[in-house]
């Protein structure tokens, strides 16, 4: 904890190689957390340069009271998803599509027990908004339960229970998915 | 205390995620939960693999953290001060010009030419740097003049090294300007869309120069000079890291240089480090 107190205060101290090492070490997260959430490339793009502009703009009002910087600034992230669909007129969501893969990966690209990489997009397009939140921000932004609780101003515990009911949401869909590929 | 369902699956996706477990090491742990915890393991695992094949783009990736960077920069907390400083040394510049102008008048051009080798702390160094601001003055275009702050900036390095060799005192001032020409030119490249190559690489090898040159110097100096100098490398190594990124996007600005679509910035302003609103 004190060093997550150091780095904040070196933060705020504007120190070019603590900023560098945030900045390497969270951009891609940060981007794919949004692009997961936006559905477009070129908005992800906008939107993450805001994420950390912005972290750099209010470093100032960060007041350290145990909550790590990785949170707050998942927390900006959240805020600018939050925002950037108030302002799109359509408040339904894009489908998850190929957007999300990357032009260098092919899509069939397997992942765990062979589904491909559409196929997750897809399965997690179909939760709930919370169900959706708690795995983007633990298995794509890569925080923890005691981070992402601190992002979505949870208690740990609900966290745990949010997850747990995700992931068996994100299963069914998943199982339903690939029967459905197999002509089930 | 008894964990629940919740904690058990916490605990294997921390172990796997951080630990780098396998789903086989976490269910022999737990093996009344093993039915239940794989299929959402695996669920978890495979978010996590598919999310892992999405990466930004390089090119836009490059832009951004030079961009971030630039706006780093401009907010650094000393920045305000430096303005201060500098709006008071040119200032006090200019009005030192001006009496070269008079001096040269009523004394001829042997006492600037004899300024040329003086260093920081000698009578005529005040005539040099009237000089140059001179020399500055009639220097037109943001290139020109980025050439000649280089210069400017090459020269009190010279002086920094030859104080050094006589065992002499370094004005804090001296690395100041050294390392505020560094920037000035830095910044002219950067407002000059697209700076020429050349350029570029004359001030990444300015900087490398200074790097070098700086970290010999500290080695000579005693203890509590070194601090001093130390700040004045970590500006330089700063404005070289800044010129490295310049060289590296050269190709994207040269495109913009001949309008071709930059998908990445909807602006077309490489430079705008503020951000839009949304």
């Amino acid at each position: 904890m004190r060093d997550e107190e150091n780095i904040a205060r070196r933060l705020q101290n504007r120190e070019p190689e603590v900023w560098t090492g945030v900045y390497e070490e969270y951009f891609p997260k940060v981007y794919r957390y949004i692009l997961v959430r936006v559905s477009n490339r070129t908005e992800a793009e906008d939107l993450t340069e805001q994420v950390f502009l912005k972290a750099l703009e209010s470093v100032d009002s960060f007041k350290w009271r145990g909550i790590p910087f990785s949170a707050w600034l998942f927390r900006i992230a959240h805020n600018q998803v939050i925002d950037f669909w108030r302002t799109v007129k359509s408040k339904v969501s894009l489908p998850l599509t190929d957007e999300l893969v990357s032009e260098d990966v092919d899509p069939e690209t397997t992942v765990e027990r062979n589904l491909d990489v559409k196929q997750v997009f897809q399965a997690l397009g179909q939760l709930t908004q919370s169900q959706r939140e708690v795995i983007e921000l633990r298995f794509i932004g890569g925080l923890s339960v005691a981070e992402a609780a601190k992002v979505l101003r949870k208690s740990e515990g609900a966290v745990r229970v949010m997850q747990h009911s995700a992931l068996a949401a994100l299963r069914k869909r998943l199982s339903s998915g690939e029967e459905h590929e197999k002509g089930l | 205390m008894k964990k629940g369902f919740e904690d058990i699956l916490n605990i294997c996706l921390d172990r796997i995620s951080e630990k780098g477990d396998s789903i086989e090491q976490c269910l022999r742990d737990y093996p009344e939960h093993a039915a239940e915890l794989e299929p959402l393991l695996r669920a978890a695992i495979s978010v996590s693999e598919a999310s892992s094949t999405i990466s930004p783009p390089p090119e836009f990736q490059r832009l951004a953290k030079y961009r971030f960077l630039s706006a780093l920069h401009e907010k650094g907390p000393q920045k305000g001060e430096r303005r201060v400083g500098r709006l008071l040394k040119w200032q006090r510049g200019w009005a030192i010009a001006l009496a070269v102008v008079l001096a040269l008048f009523l004394t001829g051009a042997g006492t600037v030419t004899a300024s040329a080798s003086s260093l920081p702390g000698d009578t005529l160094y005040p005539v040099k740097t009237a000089t140059e601001k001179v020399q500055g003055f009639f220097t037109f275009g943001s290139e020109a003049k980025a050439g000649h702050y280089m210069k400017l900036a090459e020269r009190r390095l010279n002086e920094i090294e030859a104080l050094a060799r006589q065992d002499r005192t370094i004005p804090q001032s001296v690395l100041d300007v050294l390392n505020e020409d560094t920037e000035q030119a830095l910044e002219l490249l950067i407002k000059h869309k697209p700076a020429g190559k050349g350029l570029i690489i004359r001030l990444l090898a300015v900087t490398a120069n200074q790097k070098s040159v700086l970290e010999r110097v500290m080695e000579q100096v005693p203890p509590q000079a070194k601090l001093k100098l130390k700040e004045a490398l970590t500006r330089s190594e700063q404005a070289h890291g800044r010129a490295s990124l310049l060289e590296e996007i050269y190709p994207e600005m040269e495109k913009f240089k001949e309008n071709k679509s930059v998908p990445w910035h909807k602006s077309g302003n490489f430079f705008n480090a503020e951000p839009s609103e949304s």
